[in-house]
């Protein structure tokens, strides 16, 4: 029961780390236009 | 020789993709098919900036027909303009945001952005899908703000600036919110492994140490979420305490401080279950509710306001008699020597100066047919020159005229009107004291009867949080969201989510005439013109901005004259005042000499006139070949909105500034019984009071300046987007779509609205009548107890939901 110690601070970490990446994409406006993106590969053709 | 033009075979435009009506225009270099004028400069313009890739991003996808509109924006780069629209960015750039009005696919993004970002002063361009704003970055010593506008002109498109809101409170409310219920989310999820960790340990067994760290994990975990998720409950129920009215904030704040810190307490001192999860969990579903209602406000107002953003108007000025010079029309001051054209509105009160000037004052007066002034005569602000220029002198400032200061007055009633939604807060004001009554009792009693202070705390938090009107909280916002959204898609704005309350009690119904129950175009019921004039008559009247003759013109277009137009040559035209047109045109060797309009122009004798409506008479060289009657034409959807409304029981009457023919003939053609002529904005009002004084709900239906003051006295208001920006901004719904029918789709919806708000009550408070006394009893775990109230929120939103299913055939 001892890996209790190491595994949950682990588990924890992980979930931090996904959650500070959630709030970093909030922060750059990812969601304000969540419509733009399937249709912006389509601009890069001629590029 | 003439080439045949093929109607027959059915061309589709290069550029917009419409099917070619009448004449096609074949571009000289490609040989490519357009419908328009307009289609094929702008495709010819793409071609030549190398971007016709914009073809194959769009396929066959329809665009609007381009209409390349001769607009002179230079006034748009005076200071006062470029400060309500522009920010800084970085050191020398401005920002602006510019709402192109007809983008249609992703083909049109791309063209926009492409054509924005190669030209030269222009330092980025974003264009977001959904609104259809484009974000400009711009060097102001290198392009000026109108040519930004020319640019995307150019291309056929309608740009308009809009004034940025991105740091009003509302968006940043939202981003606040919505951080405050991911963190709530990312804590909740983490914090149940331990909570499920220990519902286990509790029923078979766990070691102290374990139970020990868990509940110093679920600490930290709940820490952020009770600080910063929980923020706006804690202000609600300080906002609370100070204004001595008991809300749902503070309910739910108390329950869970109490909750929370006892859990803090148990965690130091090693006895008896945390209830950290529960903290999580009541925040998130509560804050996840509240965020939906928010957002749906929201796009309500950026409708509204992108509905709103209109071009600043401008005015000419003449300067000493003689030099002109255009001004933002705020800028006009008393005394200025205004020259109006065709089709431009008169920005300020003014005194005429022209020998004669015609005028629609439709806006003002709701008199469907313009108004002739003389010299002296008193111009109204808000009234439109119909005919040609004229000069006339502002008798007051732009901001003392009678248009802004019907503005004001709207505003201030805009404050008095009562709000519906009170009634629930109340009652859950009540509710709430009734729970702390209630939690109290149980303390004492369990405290007193059994002696044990932890005991008693729990059964009391039981209560408390088993009592939680959550589900009472959310019973109302998340029906009224669902109904937001319904009537979203069926292209209706409620301003104000919660008018359904109104909307239900509605027993009369009121309709503007002009505009609103019938189209601005009138309508050919009757002629006795032949076929053969048809072609000569449609050269003749194209050119004029009439009423008349834009209404038989778009009666010829369906006659298939366009093969005989080249037999035609137009030679000379002239337009006597409210009188007709006479026109000289050659056929062949022949000459015609056309005189259409009213019956003395035209030279009919008395016993030939036609009687019953609005009449043109065509002669040709002196001879009478007929005429066209000409009916107001109701709008296609009317009719059955009428009967519908009749069905849902609610009585229809007509408010209308027209004259009593006009009004009578509609509303006996329509089946209405009430109507009210002549009445002017004061008038209509007063109708609406006096209806209010006797206890009837009211909807009002318009859309001038003339019907905004009684659009704001009657209990619901709504306009459509045609619609003057006024009684846009006073009235609670606006049909976005144009189309009047949304009228019944709005109450049914809100009927049914009604229905599930009531429902849901019942939902959440029979959770509640049910669990407190089990509560109070001491038969439950303040866990269990949040599982419940958890269930109770969850079926109200499912009850919601069904809201959908309910109105899907509406």
């Amino acid at each position: 029961m001892n890996a209790f110690y190491i595994t949950i601070p682990i588990a924890l970490a992980i979930s931090a780390a996904a959650f500070a990446v959630l709030l970093v994409s909030l922060r750059k406006g990812q969601y304000k236009d969540i419509e733009a993106a399937k249709y912006r590969i389509f601009f890069d053709e001629d590029k | 020789m003439s080439a045949s033009p093929s109607v027959s075979v059915q061309n589709f435009c290069t550029h917009c993709g419409n099917l070619i009506e009448g004449k096609e225009i074949v571009s000289k270099e490609t040989g490519k098919l357009f419908c328009c004028e307009g289609c094929r400069s702008v495709s010819s313009l793409i071609d030549r900036l190398g971007k016709g890739h914009f073809y194959n991003i769009k396929g066959p996808a329809k665009i609007g027909r381009v209409s390349l509109t001769q607009a002179d924006d230079a006034y748009l780069d005076h200071d006062s303009v470029m400060r309500k629209f522009t920010s800084p960015s970085g050191e020398a750039n401005l920002e602006v945001i510019i709402e192109i009005r007809n983008i249609h696919c992703s083909a049109c993004v791309w063209l926009n952005e492409k054509i924005l970002m190669e030209t030269e002063g222009i330092v980025s361009s974003v264009l977001n899908f959904s609104s259809g704003r484009a974000r400009i970055v711009f060097d102001p010593a290198k392009i000026r703000l109108s040519e930004i506008l020319a640019v995307i002109r150019s291309i056929g498109y309608e740009p308009a600036l809009f004034a940025d809101e991105k740091n009003s409170p509302v968006n940043t409310e939202l981003d606040s919110a919505l951080k405050r219920i991911v963190t709530a989310a990312f804590c909740a999820g983490n914090i149940m492994l331990f909570s499920a960790a220990l519902y286990l340990g509790y029923f078979s067994g766990i070691t102290a140490e374990f139970k020990r760290m868990f509940h110093y994990i679920s600490w930290a975990l709940a820490t952020p979420v009770y600080l910063y998720s929980g923020k706006p409950f804690m202000q609600g129920a300080f906002r609370s305490l100070k204004n001595r009215y008991l809300n749902m904030d503070f309910l739910i704040f108390t329950g869970i401080s109490i909750a929370y810190f006892y859990s803090v307490f148990v965690t130091l001192t090693d006895k008896g279950e945390v209830y950290f999860d529960t903290v999580c969990l009541i925040y998130l579903v509560v804050l996840t509710g509240r965020y939906m209602e928010m957002r749906a406000r929201r796009t309500a107002q950026n409708r509204v306001s992108s509905l709103l953003c209109r071009l600043p108007e401008k005015t000419i000025i003449l300067r000493n008699g003689a030099s002109e010079d255009e001004i933002p029309s705020e800028n006009v001051v008393k005394g200025d020597v205004m020259k109006i054209l065709p089709g431009m509105r008169v920005p300020v009160d003014a005194i005429l100066t022209s020998y004669k000037a015609k005028l629609d004052e439709s806006v003002l007066t709701g008199e469907s047919l313009p108004s002739e002034k003389s010299a002296g005569d008193r111009i109204p602000a808000g009234s439109i020159c119909v005919d040609s220029h004229f000069l006339c002198r502002a008798v007051n400032n732009y901001h003392d005229s009678s248009l802004s200061s019907l503005k004001k007055k709207l505003e201030g009633l805009a404050l008095e009107k009562p709000r519906i939604q009170l009634i629930a807060e109340r009652f859950s004001s009540k509710f709430i004291a009734f729970v702390f009554i209630t939690a109290g009792a149980t303390f004492l009693f369990w405290y007193f009867t059994k002696g044990n202070l932890e005991i008693a705390l729990v059964n009391f938090i039981s209560v408390l949080i088993v009592a939680c009107p959550c589900a009472l909280g959310i019973a109302v916002p998340a029906a009224l969201v669902t109904n937001h959204i319904m009537n979203a898609e069926r292209g209706i704005l409620l301003k104000n989510p919660s008018i359904i309350d109104a909307l239900r009690k509605i027993r009369r119904i009121y309709f503007d005439k002009t505009g609103t129950l019938t189209e601005n175009m009138l309508e050919i019921i009757e002629t006795t013109v032949p076929d053969f004039f048809f072609a000569p008559v449609y050269l003749a009247e194209k050119n004029s901005n009439h009423t008349v003759a834009k209404s038989i013109c778009a009666f010829l277009k369906t006659k298939n004259i366009y093969s005989k137009l080249e037999n035609y040559n137009l030679i000379t035209s002239s337009y006597a005042k409210g009188q007709g047109l006479s026109v000289k045109m050659e056929s062949g060797a022949s000459e015609l000499n056309m005189k259409i309009g009213s019956a003395e122009f035209s030279g009919v004798d008395k016993s030939l006139e036609k009687e019953g409506g609005v009449v043109a008479y065509l002669s040709v060289n002196g001879d009478y070949k007929g005429y066209f009657l000409f009916k107001e034409k109701i709008r296609p959807e009317v009719p059955a909105l009428i009967a519908k409304l009749k069905k849902l029981g609610k009585e229809i009457a007509i408010l209308s500034g027209d004259k009593e023919l006009n009004v009578r003939k509609v509303a006996d053609e329509l089946g209405i019984t009430r109507f009210h002529f002549e009445m002017k904005p004061e008038d209509k009002a007063a109708i609406l009071d006096d209806d209010r004084l006797h206890g009837v709900t009211t909807i009002m239906t318009g859309d001038g300046i003339n019907d905004s003051l009684s659009i704001s006295k009657a209990a619901v208001g709504i306009s459509h987007d045609h619609g003057e920006d006024i009684s846009i901004d006073n009235s609670e719904i606006v049909l976005l779509n144009g189309r009047l029918d949304g009228i019944s789709t709005v109450i049914e919806l809100a009927e049914i609205t009604d229905r599930v708000v009531k429902e849901n009550i019942i939902i959440s408070l029979g959770y509640n009548l049910i669990m407190i006394p089990l509560a109070a009893a001491g038969f439950m775990l303040p866990v269990i107890c949040a599982l419940f109230m958890t269930m109770s929120s969850l079926t109200v939103i499912l009850n919601s939901s069904s809201i959908f299913f309910r109105g899907r055939n509406l």
